[in-house]
C-alpha cells in the first residue's frame, strides 16, 4: 500500500502542481512516514492578517483528505485570538461554532477543547478567558495559553497552583485540549501519555493549533468519516501534517462531529455529524472592527475603516439596515439616501453633506477603497436616528430604534 | 506464583460474567493471572517488567493520577511513585529503579531518566531536551552507562549526562538491548511494518530483520514491540500487530507463539503490551477492553500445530474452551475437504462433504447429521468467527489428529 504513495506523489509531480507536503525521510526506496501528500486548492484573504487555505491530500494509503487552515498573523496588531466559552442556551452550556464567532465579533472560528457529552456539558480540563478561571481540572493534558504579552505557550496546567508558576505568569486566556503533537518543529508521540486512546490509531475529523516560526497561529481541521472526499487522519498522520503546514509547536483540539471551521459567516469544513454540533467553547480570530445592527452581526468584504478618529463602513448594509433607500447619481459623485421625508446628499470626498437640503459639516468625507463606496458611520447613522457605540474591543454596535 | 489460585479465580470470574452478561464471544482459558484497574480509573497499564522477585513493575498511565507501581502476585500495590508518565522502569543492582519518564503532558514535567530509590528520592537523572526526544526506555548497561531509547534514536549516556554513543538511523525506536558481543539490538516499530536491527559500536548495520512498508504475509513484522538474542544465534521478536512472537534464524522464521485466539476472544481497544516470559512460555499483555476497563493477563502458551509435521498457521487459532479443543469452522472443514455455509440470522452452520450433510446451531448441543439428530458439544463464536470442536470434526468428518493437552501441541495427520 505504501508503495502507491509514490506512484501517486510522481502523478502530482508530473503535472507540475507544487506538492507541500512531501516525505523528507527516506530510507532506501520506501516512504515510510505518515505523511500525506497534499496540493493548496484555494486560498484568500479573510480580514488584514487573516488568511484562509484549503488543501486537498492523499495520505499514504492514496485515502484522500481535506484540510482547512486558517492562519492569524499574531504580529498584526489588527489581529487578535482568544477562547470563547458557549453560552447557556437552549443545548445547555453549548453553542455551536458559528454563534460563538459570530456574536463575538470574529472573522474566523474553531471549535475548542473536549467537554462531557452529558449535561452540564462542563470543558474536560480548565478555561481561562480575560484572566478569568471558568473551569478548573487538574489533567495531565497539554493546554494552548495566550500571555498577556502575546506569547502563545504550550503546557501543563494546573489550575491549583498556576499563580505562582513562572511558565504561565501573566497569563491572559486559557484552554485544555490535548495531545502536544508538535515541539520545536519536531514530532511529538505522547498522545497515549495524555489519555487519548481507543481512537488514536484510527482516522477521524480533527482539529489542531499550530504556531510557526514567523508569528502565525495556524486553525487546521481536517475533515473525516467521508470516504470519497476526506478520510480524516490518525494522531501520527496529523502530527506530520502540522509539520509539514510549518509549525513548530502545535497541539490537537477536539475533533470527530465537534470538528468545525467557520469563516466570516459560513461553515467552510463539512462537519461529519450531518449538522454542526454544539460545543462547550471554540477559538476565535478577530481582525479589527466588528460591526453589529441590532444584535446581527454584518460581515463586509471591504472591512471597516478609521480615520481621524472617525470609522467609515461600507454604506449598502448599512443605509438598507437603517430603511433608507441608497441612490448614486454619477454626474455629481453623491450618494443620496432617503428614507420617508428625510433626505440626505453625501458628495464623495467633500467634507459637506446635506441633509433635506441643508449644509452640514463632516470630520472625514466619504471615500472609495476597494470598489466600495465607504461612509461615516456616526454621522449617517445619527441622521437616520440610530444610536452607535463602540466597545475597546473594537466591536461597534448600532442600534437602530427601528 | 500462585498460578492456579488465580485460575480458579478467574474462571469463577468468566463464567459468572457469561452468566450475567449473556456475553456470546468466549474469553479466552489461556489467561491464568490478571490484574485490573476500576472501570472508571480512566488508565491504562503502559508497560511491565517482570522482576527477580517476582513482582511486576508496571506505569499506570492516567490523565489524572499516573503512577509507577509494584504489583505482588496477589495483584496487591505495594510500592508506587508518581505523578509521573512513566514509559519503563527497571530494578538496579542497588536496588533503586531507573525510570524513563514521558515528561508528558509538559511543563514543569521533562522528558528524563531518573533513579529514585525505594524513599522515593530522585539521585540521578538525564535530562532530555524535547518531548520529541521522550524517552520510551532506559536500561543500566554492565559499566553503569544508561541506554536510553527515544525520539528517533538510541543513545548511550554515561553517569555524567555524557552521550558517549547513539544511532539515528531510526523512526520510531521502542526497546534496544546491549548484546554481549557489544553490539545493540534495536527495535524500530516504525509507522508501516517495523524492524529489527544489530548494530555495532561504529554504527554499521550488522543484522536486520523486517522493513518500513506495510506486512503483506505471514512473519512481515507489523509493529515490532520487543527482541531478545537467543545463545544459539536466533532472534526472538515479539510483534504487537501480528500478535505474534517469532523465531529468526538466517533466513528461517518459525511463530514460537501467538496470543490471537486471546485478544479475539475479548472486545479490544487497545493493546498496549506483548511482553513474552520466555522461562514460563507465557505471554504478559497489557490491554484496554472497549468497556473502558485496563487488564494486564497472564496467559499460557497458545496451541501450536502441524499439519503433516510441518508448522502449520490458522488464522483463527486453535483455542480450548471448558476443556474442549476448538479450531475455526471453515478452516478446519477446509482441511477435510467440506464446504461450510453460514447462516448469519440464525447462526446456523450447514457442513457438506463428498458423504456427509450437517446442520449445527451456535450454542446448540442439538444437532442433525445426514437426517439424524445428534447431540455435541455446542459450537461457538470466537469474536465473528464460528468455531467447531475438533472431537467432532473427527467423529463425522474424519480428521485425523493427536491433541497433547500438556505440551500444547495439536498434529492434525
Amino acid at each position: 500500500m505504501i508503495h502507491k504513495l509514490k506512484k501517486s506523489l510522481g502523478i502530482v509531480l508530473a503535472f507540475g502542481v507544487m506538492a507541500l507536503g512531501m516525505p523528507d525521510r527516506v530510507f532506501g526506496e520506501e516512504i515510510i512516514l505518515p505523511k500525506a501528500v497534499f496540493t493548496l486548492e484555494q486560498e484568500q484573504v479573510v480580514a488584514e492578517g487573516v488568511r484562509q487555505l484549503t488543501y486537498l491530500g492523499l495520505l499514504a494509503d492514496e485515502e484522500p483528505i481535506k484540510i482547512q487552515v486558517v492562519e492569524a498573523d499574531l504580529r498584526n496588531p489588527e489581529v487578535s485570538v482568544k477562547p470563547v466559552e458557549a453560552r447557556e442556551g437552549n443545548y445547555g452550556k453549548r453553542e455551536s461554532v458559528s454563534s460563538m464567532g459570530a456574536r463575538s465579533g470574529g472573522v474566523a472560528a474553531i471549535n475548542g477543547g473536549y467537554y462531557n457529552t452529558t449535561a452540564p456539558y462542563a470543558p474536560i480540563g480548565s478555561v481561562l478567558i480575560d484572566g478569568e478561571l471558568l473551569a478548573e481540572q487538574d489533567l495531565f493534558r497539554t493546554s494552548l495559553g495566550w500571555l498577556e504579552d502575546g506569547t502563545i505557550r504550550l503546557g501543563y496546567f494546573n489550575p491549583k497552583n498556576y499563580l505562582e508558576d513562572p511558565y504561565w505568569q501573566g497569563l491572559k486566556h486559557l484552554l485544555t485540549a490535548g495531545p502536544l503533537l508538535v515541539e520545536g518543529g519536531r514530532p511529538v508521540f505522547q498522545y497515549a501519555q495524555e489519555g487519548f486512546y481507543g481512537t488514536s490509531e484510527s482516522r477521524h475529523p480533527r482539529s489542531a493549533v499550530g504556531l510557526t516560526a514567523d508569528g502565525k497561529m495556524l486553525l487546521v481541521t481536517v475533515d473525516g468519516r467521508q470516504p470519497d472526499v476526506s478520510s480524516g487522519v490518525t494522531f501520527d498522520e496529523l502530527i506530520y501534517l502540522m509539520l509539514d503546514l510549518g509549525s513548530r509547536g502545535a497541539v490537537c483540539l477536539d475533533g470527530g462531529a465537534s470538528t468545525t471551521a467557520w469563516v466570516n459567516g459560513e461553515v467552510i469544513n463539512q462537519y461529519s455529524g450531518g449538522s454542526q454540533r454544539v460545543v462547550a467553547n471554540g477559538i476565535v480570530i478577530r481582525s479589527g472592527i466588528a460591526v453589529f445592527m441590532d444584535e446581527k452581526r454584518i460581515y463586509y468584504d471591504v472591512p471597516p475603516k478609521v480615520q481621524n478618529g472617525r470609522t467609515l463602513v461600507p454604506l449598502r448594509a448599512l443605509l438598507e439596515g437603517l430603511g433608507a433607500k441608497v441612490d448614486w447619481i454619477q454626474e455629481t459623485q453623491t450618494v443620496v439616501a432617503t428614507r420617508a421625508d428625510l433626505k440626505l446628499q453625501l458628495p464623495l470626498g467633500s467634507k459637506k453633506a446635506l441633509v433635506n437640503g441643508q449644509e452640514r459639516e463632516l470630520d472625514v468625507p466619504a471615500l472609495v477603497e476597494n470598489d466600495r463606496l465607504l461612509v461615516p458611520l456616526r454621522f449617517v447613522g445619527e441622521i437616520f436616528g440610530a444610536r452607535v457605540d463602540w466597545d475597546p474591543d473594537k466591536i461597534i454596535t448600532i442600534t437602530t430604534g427601528r | 506464583m500462585k498460578r492456579r489460585f488465580w485460575q480458579i479465580i478467574i474462571t469463577v470470574f468468566v463464567v459468572f460474567g457469561l452468566i450475567l452478561s449473556q456475553a456470546a464471544a468466549a474469553t479466552s482459558q489461556r489467561v491464568v493471572w490478571e490484574y485490573s484497574n476500576v472501570a472508571n480509573e480512566k488508565a491504562y497499564f503502559g508497560f511491565l517488567t517482570p522482576t527477580e522477585t517476582g513482582t511486576l513493575l508496571v506505569s499506570k498511565n492516567s490523565y489524572r493520577d499516573p503512577k509507577v507501581l509494584e504489583l505482588n502476585d496477589q495483584g496487591e500495590i505495594i510500592w508506587e511513585y508518581g505523578p509521573i508518565q512513566a514509559n519503563s522502569a527497571y530494578y538496579l543492582k542497588n536496588g533503586n529503579l531507573l525510570i524513563a519518564d514521558s515528561g508528558a503532558p509538559g511543563n514543569p514535567q521533562k522528558p528524563r531518566v531518573i533513579e529514585v530509590t525505594k524513599d522515593k528520592e530522585v539521585v540521578w537523572s538525564y535530562e532530555l531536551s524535547s518531548r520529541a526526544d521522550s524517552p520510551r526506555q532506559a536500561t543500566e548497561l554492565a559499566g553503569g552507562n544508561i541506554l536510553i531509547v527515544g525520539g528517533d534514536k538510541v543513545m548511550e549516556v554515561n553517569r555524567s549526562g555524557k552521550i558517549v554513543w547513539q544511532y539515528r538511523e531510526l523512526l520510531y525506536p521502542n526497546f534496544a538491548q546491549r548484546l554481549d558481543s557489544g553490539n545493540t539490538l534495536i527495535v524500530d516499530r516504525g509507522f508501516y511494518g517495523g524492524k529489527v536491527l544489530e548494530v555495532n559500536p561504529q554504527g554499521k548495520v550488522v543484522w536486520s530483520y523486517g522493513n518500513y512498508g506495510s506486512p503483506q504475509k505471514r512473519g512481515e513484522l507489523n509493529r515490532p514491540v520487543w527482541a531478545k538474542r537467543q545463545a544459539d544465534g536466533s532472534t526472538l521478536v515479539a510483534d504487537r500487530g501480528a500478535a505474534v512472537l517469532l523465531k529468526v534464524t538466517a533466513g528461517e522464521v518459525e511463530t514460537v507463539n501467538q496470543w490471537l485466539d486471546v485478544l479475539r476472544s475479548v472486545p479490544v481497544q487497545d493493546l498496549w503490551v506483548a511482553l513474552p516470559d520466555l522461562e514460563n512460555e507465557e505471554i504478559l499483555l497489557s490491554i484496554t477492553l472497549t468497556s473502558g476497563r485496563s487488564v494486564i493477563w497472564r496467559a499460557e502458551k497458545g496451541i501450536e500445530t502441524l499439519l503433516k509435521g510441518k508448522e502449520h498457521v490458522f488464522a483463527t487459532p486453535p483455542i480450548v474452551l471448558d476443556g474442549i479443543l476448538y479450531a475455526g469452522a471453515r478452516e478446519v472443514m477446509g482441511l477435510v475437504g467440506a464446504k461450510v455455509n453460514w447462516k448469519a440470522e440464525t447462526k446456523e452452520l450447514e457442513l457438506i462433504s463428498e458423504d456427509q450433510h450437517a446442520l449445527l446451531q451456535i450454542d446448540q448441543a442439538e444437532g442433525m447429521i445426514n437426517g439424524k439428530s445428534i447431540t455435541i458439544s455446542p459450537p461457538r463464536m470466537l469474536g465473528n468467527t464460528a468455531i467447531l470442536p475438533l472431537a467432532f470434526v473427527k467423529e463425522y468428518f474424519g480428521l485425523e489428529y493427536n491433541w497433547d493437552a500438556e505440551g500444547r501441541l495439536l498434529k492434525i495427520l
